[in-house]
């Protein structure tokens, strides 16, 4: 009901104008601009099984994103970083540095408590953060807050803190998990894993629910979500027609379905490109001839066709590891297909070179039909410089699986960027390629950093392809949704729209319909 | 070889022809027959096939129209005519009209060939299809055998190809069903037929691209020299393989080739048609014959035997009949039985054998007066020789009594003398007689011939080589290894003895004497040659005759005596002769003597008791 | 050489003008000539973006090869965008913006001629500003009693009279408070439910006697608003009168400095920015 508000407290006289028009036109009115407590957001993921303990979690696998997702629901970072570039307090407060920024210093908020009640304390972040960071930082408690003593200038710090697994939680002694987040696990179905370990070291198998409940302890306020169920094992096809027959509100879709998504009425979100596919060699230094070919096969690529045409534009031609979203420079590579220069590659190398006269296989992962389209492409367009490569399907291939066995062998990878460092990212992809152990640290310096790259690139250990975009649709009732660019949802400021939303719910499930906020 | 055997042959070679014959003609117009149902039903099932294959080329092709008349698909090519348009939102929608028109392949290629959407091989989207631009009035065109290129492998797809109609620039919706196991099960085959599919996708054959519809073909290489043949010259081919070292597992295959636009292999349609029914009908069809052929054999012997008995026992009854004709045995009768030619054959022979009977004694008879006559005038003749001096001797006497004393006595002596003289010689010849008519009975004994004729002839060895006498050279073949025969060692030595007497005698001025022998199929053969003054025929005829002799001198009675020996032995001898070449006497004697346990001989008791075999040899010489 | 400018990242056309022209400038006091030209030269300048910075690229070819310099600067850095406004019969005029959340804001006429007052609420204060010279001056900040509302869930309402003489009230979740924009007096609450207002009643006696309802769309605050105006009982189906886009959700409708205004606060969402506009009718040309 809406009504008039001229001015408080001395409109007196005009308080019954303002009365009748208010309640002559209460009826009709629609009040949705404003959030709603409660219902039941059901989401679909891809995903067939989710790990929310990050210190389980590997840099840049496709499972990172999922996990990701819903660890957000149930912790906190000790900063965020929102869509316009500013860091904004989580757990911590205020945070400074020196002017190495070596040592960081952050102060945490006061009063924050865990799900089950107990109170955030400096220990309880050094104890979570110090597994998840990597070698040459150091957290201690300092006061009221922490500090972070890094090794090399750490400039880039709060981006890491920002992304990545770098969630506070605190194990209550029995391998569960607690955090402070909006929401609270309560459940997962039964007949994957006892529904007790809820909220910790849990997997759920394919197919399979999480329930999620809103924490009225949480420091930022309850949600306006009463519970969150996510729905694992979903493709994306299935999450589309869930959309459109209203069984779901929130669906995980892909490069195909996102395009028709489009085409319906529902909100359709799509990231900035956050998963590289990559052909990965053989670590074995091979002289000339091997890097004959990875050129020639690079060259033969069209990476553009690849991500305008068969990705139909939902995608963008890599041609370096870090994407121009993250880099900002990454235009500086070129992507262009120099198919002439392919042929004349070719045409030097010795007919018993892998991929002259052998097929140079790729191992993709029979499961992902994205990656066998991509390698079916690289196939095609290394034919047509005269290379014949071939695909073999294989299991799930991530970056820190072994690399491929033996000569003339070769691997498409599937690297998710999890982090907002671009040199975090690039130290871990450099991992991937094997580089010699005596090569330095990913400079913090742009420039610095824009070198290194390309000197990893010009190794051709590891060839990136194009980079695709999380792609999501979300009914018409969902309200408030921003995921950010980088991939995350930030399901805990969602509402729903009222026909669906039940009066909020306290934490014992009392209805408190009428209350107003 | 009997009769009965002989008879048993030809009745075997007539059943045994005439069962080939009928097998033979059983068989061959058993397989004719065969082949030709055989033809039939595989023209059959080819035909099934080529009517299957032409009633999926137009569901293809109606499928394609089908698609092509959709309004997604007018909608997108009615987009590509636009300037700049966006192909990427087609890229998903090839695969979603093959599925929903249930198709395997299909494709939408725009005008200048560049493909914007595929089901089956998606990675190539943006690339050129050059071959679809190249063809002129799709729309009137049925749909055709093509080779897809898909991400791991290649198919054949039976593909049509449609243009939209209804837009200025030509857009190719390009569609197809795989050519495999489903297409291939859609065909029935008859009992015994199967039908396989063989994908040229290779230049070379390969085994795995030969497919059934229902189980795995196994030894797909023995198809090799027909694809190869079949890739050389896509033309219908028929051809047979055996699986296994049976003959049974044979089986015929027709190859119909499956061509595409362009005349090229790119399959073949291979019906298997089992040889094993006809191998089974024949095996049957010859085990019948062999049962047949046996069946005849045992009634062929049973009836050879029956015929026989009635034809060849009473030959045979006649042949040993005749046997003991030759054996001396006159009297031999052969029971009659008949009045058939048989019958009247053995009438014919006891008549023989009768008159042959009457004859010998006859001729014994004459023999015996001839004989006699002839002992008389031998007898008179020797007589005759002595007595007439005897005679002279005695008138002589009697008219010396008219003489004196003296010349009485001179005379006397002298008579006596020459009465002695011729008394002695009247009584050799009386002895000479009187042994030849006591002649013993031969005792046999095992001996070895050779011996013998080396013992006879090495009395007279001194003659042979006597000074001042014609030189006789001796030569012996004689056989080694000669079976012992049963024989009266004196005898044969007193006849052998003859002989080289008759021999010298024969050569007076010397010459050579040759003793062969020799095995026989019954004994052995003795032969004695010399190079005397030969023969005539006539007295060939009666050389052995007692008292006949050539001879100025001697009685006649040595090979008289000789022929009685042999005689004695159941042997034969004979004489060959030429004037002037000389003469051979051929001794022909047998193995054993029946019904005698012969004495051991000299040799054997001389090794048992050397005392007492020397005894009894030199009581024998005495 | 040539200078190639290229601007790909949340930075104004403006900005990146003045950029580039102050880059230029720069250069020629370093002795590099810039000229027009395709055979010479070019020094290719890009502004990118990432999460957390603002990228500048530049790219100079030498011989046989190309130098590259990067240089990155903090989003958070780059300061305060202004952005242009768009005339409507609604129109609009931004007032004030800042980076943190504004709750409510309403433009308060003054005592004084040509004086006025801007009341900003934030999630735990009340804000007075002043016009000054060039910008709003900060007079006062008071902050709100009683517990700090959750972040996620803030909200609340400022309302004025016409004759408050510098008082404003304040509607916050359960309470009704009052307070002050001439002195630093303390905020003063009480507990009280009441409906939030969602619209504001305006009328401009020089477009006639009728009165509208200016109101927003009512879509969720991840996407860009429209204010409508809509003749008051004409219900909601009614047709709007006039629309206006605004770069973002509409946080809150308040009164204006008079009855043919009204103060929104618009969340922008290319910047973040939470902006104030003085929003009036206007008709005729």
């Amino acid at each position: 009901m809406r009504c008039i508000a001229l001015g408080w407290p001395a409109a007196i006289k005009e308080l019954g104008f303002a009365v009748a028009l208010c309640c002559a036109t209460a009826s009709g009115l629609a009040g949705a601009a404003r959030p709603q407590y409660g219902g039941v957001l059901r989401v679909d993921l891809r995903t067939a099984s989710v790990n929310l303990n990050p210190a389980k979690w590997k840099a840049g696998s496709a499972d990172f994103a999922a996990n990701q997702r819903l660890a957000e629901l149930l912790f906190d970072r000790l900063v965020a970083l929102d869509n316009y570039g500013r860091f904004q307090p989580q757990l911590a407060t205020e945070w400074n540095h020196d002017g190495s920024a070596k040592r960081w210093q952050f102060t945490l908020r006061q009063g924050v408590k865990f799900s089950d009640g107990t109170t955030l304390s400096p220990g309880d972040v050094v104890e979570a953060l110090q597994p998840l960071l990597p070698r040459g930082m150091q957290v201690t408690a300092s006061g009221g807050g922490i500090t972070i003593q890094c090794a090399t200038p750490t400039a880039d710090l709060l981006e890491m803190l920002a992304s990545g697994p770098y969630f506070i939680s605190k194990d209550n002694g029995s391998g569960l998990l607690r955090g402070t987040g909006p929401f609270v696990l309560e459940s997962v179905s039964a007949t994957a894993r006892d529904a007790d370990k809820a909220g910790g070291d849990g997997t759920a198998s394919p197919t399979q629910r999480l329930r999620f409940r809103f924490n009225e302890n949480c420091w930022a306020g309850r949600p306006y979500l009463d519970a969150i169920e996510v729905t694992l094992g979903v493709p994306p096809l299935k999450a589309l027609l869930d959309l459109q027959l209203g069984k779901t509100d929130l669906g995980e879709l892909s490069v195909d379905t996102a395009k028709r998504a489009q085409q319906t009425n529902l909100k359709c979100w799509s990231s900035a490109p956050l998963t590289l596919f990559l052909l990965k060699f053989s670590a074995d230094d091979k002289p000339g001839q091997e890097q004959r070919l990875r050129e020639a096969i690079s060259l033969s690529v069209d990476r553009e066709a690849m991500a305008r045409v068969l990705l139909q534009k939902q995608a963008e031609a890599a041609a370096s590891f870090l994407p121009q979203w993250l880099s900002g420079y990454a235009f500086l590579f070129d992507a262009e297909r120099n198919l002439e220069r392919a042929k004349e590659l070719r045409s030097k190398m010795p007919s018993s070179l892998a991929g002259a006269v052998q097929p140079l296989r790729v191992t993709v992962d029979a499961n992902n039909e994205l990656s066998k389209l991509i390698a079916e492409r690289v196939a095609v367009d290394a034919r047509a410089a005269g290379l014949t490569v071939q695909t073999v399907k294989g299991g799930a291939r991530t970056s820190n699986d072994a690399g491929p066995k033996g000569d003339g062998e070769a691997q498409l990878i599937v690297w998710r960027y999890t982090s907002l460092s671009p040199r975090n990212v690039l130290d871990s992809i450099g991992n991937t390629a094997r580089r010699q152990a005596s090569e330095a640290g990913v400079p913090l310096d742009a420039g610095a950093r824009y070198a290194w790259e390309k000197r990893m690139m010009e190794e051709k250990n590891l060839l990136p392809l194009v980079a695709v975009p999380d792609f999501a649709a979300a009914d018409g009732r969902v309200r408030n949704w921003s995921p950010s660019p980088w991939g995350e949802w930030r399901l805990a400021d969602v509402w729903l729209e009222a026909s669906e939303a039940s009066a909020p719910r306290d934490a014992a499930g009392k209805s408190s319909a009428g209350a107003r906020p | 070889m009997s009769f009965r055997t002989k008879l048993f042959l030809l009745f075997l070679v007539t059943v045994l022809a005439s069962v080939s014959a009928v097998t033979y003609s059983v068989t061959h117009y058993t397989r004719a027959a065969y082949e030709e149902m055989d033809n039939q039903r595989t023209t059959a099932l080819v035909s099934q096939f080529q009517k299957e294959l032409a009633q999926q080329r137009e569901i293809v092709a109606r499928q394609v129209e089908n698609v092509t008349n959709a309004d997604v698909t007018l909608k997108m090519a009615i987009d590509q005519t636009k300037p700049d348009p966006d192909q990427s939102l087609y890229v998903r929608d090839a695969a979603g009209a093959a599925q929903e028109h249930g198709l395997d392949f299909m494709e939408f290629v725009i005008a200048d060939g560049t493909l914007i959407s595929s089901a089956e091989y998606p990675a190539r989207v943006g690339y050129k299809e050059t071959w679809v631009t190249s063809g002129k009035d799709w729309n009137g065109s049925e749909a055709f055998l093509r080779r897809v290129e898909l991400p791991n492998e290649v198919a054949v797809s039976l593909t049509a190809v449609r243009t939209q109609p209804n837009v200025a620039k030509p857009f190719y919706t390009i569609g197809g069903r795989r050519l495999d196991e489903k297409f291939l099960g859609s065909l029935v085959a008859p009992a015994g037929l199967r039908a396989l599919l063989y994908l040229n996708l290779d230049s070379s054959f390969v085994p795995s691209d030969v497919i059934s519809s229902s189980e795995k073909v196994e030894q797909a290489e023995k198809f090799a020299p027909m694809i190869a043949q079949l890739q050389k010259q896509p033309a219908p081919l028929v051809q047979t393989i055996q699986w296994t070292n049976d003959a049974d597992s044979a089986e015929t295959f027709h190859a119909l080739p499956l061509t595409g636009r362009n005349g090229e292999l790119l399959g073949a349609l291979l019906v298997g048609s089992s040889r094993a029914d006809l191998v089974h009908l024949t095996r049957h069809v010859m085990k019948l014959a062999g049962a047949v052929a046996a069946a005849a054999m045992l009634i062929g012997l049973l009836l050879t035997w029956w015929v026989s008995a009635r034809i060849t026992k009473p030959i045979e009854e006649l042949a040993e009949g005749a046997r003991e004709v030759a054996a001396g045995h006159w009297h031999t009768r052969i029971d009659l039985r008949g009045q058939d030619e048989t019958g009247q054959l053995a009438a014919a022979f006891n008549h023989m054998t009768q008159t042959l009977s009457a004859q010998r004694e006859r001729l014994v008879q004459t023999e015996r007066v001839a004989a006699w006559r002839e002992l008389a005038r031998r007898l008179a003749h020797e007589l005759r020789n002595p007595l007439f001096p005897l005679q002279i001797t005695v008138e002589n006497m009697q008219r010396a009594r008219q003489l004196g004393n003296e010349q009485f006595l001179e005379v006397f002596n002298e008579s006596t003398a020459t009465l002695k003289a011729e008394l002695a010689n009247l009584n050799s010849i009386v002895n000479r007689f009187s042994d030849f008519s006591k002649m013993p009975p031969p005792e046999f004994s095992r001996l070895e011939i050779n011996d013998v004729i080396r013992s006879a002839v090495r009395l007279f060895e001194p003659q042979f080589h006597a000074v001042g006498k014609p030189t006789i050279t001796t030569e012996y073949f004689l056989k080694d290894g000669l079976p012992e025969i049963d024989g009266d060692p004196e005898l044969l030595h007193k006849a052998f003895q003859n002989l080289v007497l008759n021999a010298l005698d024969a050569m007076p001025a010397g010459g050579t004497l040759t003793f062969r022998t020799a095995e026989t199929q019954s004994g052995v053969r003795i032969e004695v040659s010399d190079t005397g003054k030969g023969l005539t025929p006539e007295e060939c005829s009666r050389l052995f005759t007692p008292y006949y002799t050539t001879k100025q001198q001697g009685t006649g009675l040595g090979l008289a005596i000789v022929q009685s020996v042999i005689s004695d032995h159941r042997g034969t001898i004979s004489v060959a002769s030429e004037e002037g070449h000389g003469t051979t006497f051929r001794i022909e004697l047998p193995r054993r003597q029946p019904g005698v346990a012969p004495k051991k001989t000299q040799a054997a008791l001389a090794e048992e008791d050397p005392a007492k075999a020397s005894a009894e040899t030199a009581a024998a010489n005495d | 050489m040539s200078l190639l400018w290229t601007n790909h990242s949340v930075l104004s056309e403006q900005r990146a003008e003045r950029l580039r022209l102050a880059f230029a400038a720069q250069l020629e006091a370093a002795q590099v000539k810039i000229v027009q030209g395709e055979t010479v030269p070019a020094l290719r300048v890009a502004i990118e973006q990432t999460p957390t910075q603002i990228v500048f690229t530049a790219t100079v070819p030498g011989e046989g090869s190309t130098s590259v310099v990067i240089e990155e600067v903090p989003r958070a850095d780059t300061g305060i965008e202004t952005a242009a406004g768009n005339s409507v019969r609604l129109e609009k005029e931004l007032m004030w913006q800042q980076g943190t959340k504004i709750l409510s804001a309403v433009m308060l006429a003054w005592s004084t001629p040509g004086e006025k007052r801007l009341a900003v609420l934030t999630e735990d204060a009340l804000q007075i500003y002043a016009n000054g010279a060039a910008s709003w001056q900060l007079e006062f900040t008071k902050a709100l009693p009683g517990p700090r509302q959750p972040l996620r869930s803030a909200r609340g309402q400022l309302m004025i009279a016409e004759d408050s003489n510098g008082r404003v009230g304040i509607l916050l979740p359960g309470r009704r408070c009052e307070a002050s924009a001439a002195d630093e007096s303390a905020v003063a609450c009480a507990n009280l439910t009441t409906d939030w207002p969602s619209g504001r009643l305006m009328a401009l006696p020089s477009c006639g006697a009728q009165t509208w309802w200016l109101k927003s769309d009512g879509v969720d605050w991840a996407r860009e608003d429209r204010l409508f105006l809509r003749t008051a009982g004409g219900g909601k189906d009614a047709a709007a009168v006039a629309e206006l886009g605004v770069s973002g959700p509409v946080i809150s409708i308040s009164a204006g400095e008079g009855s043919g205004s009204a103060t929104v606060v618009v969340r922008d969402l290319s910047s973040g920015n939470y902006e104030v506009y003085r929003v009036g009718v206007a008709c005729g040309d």
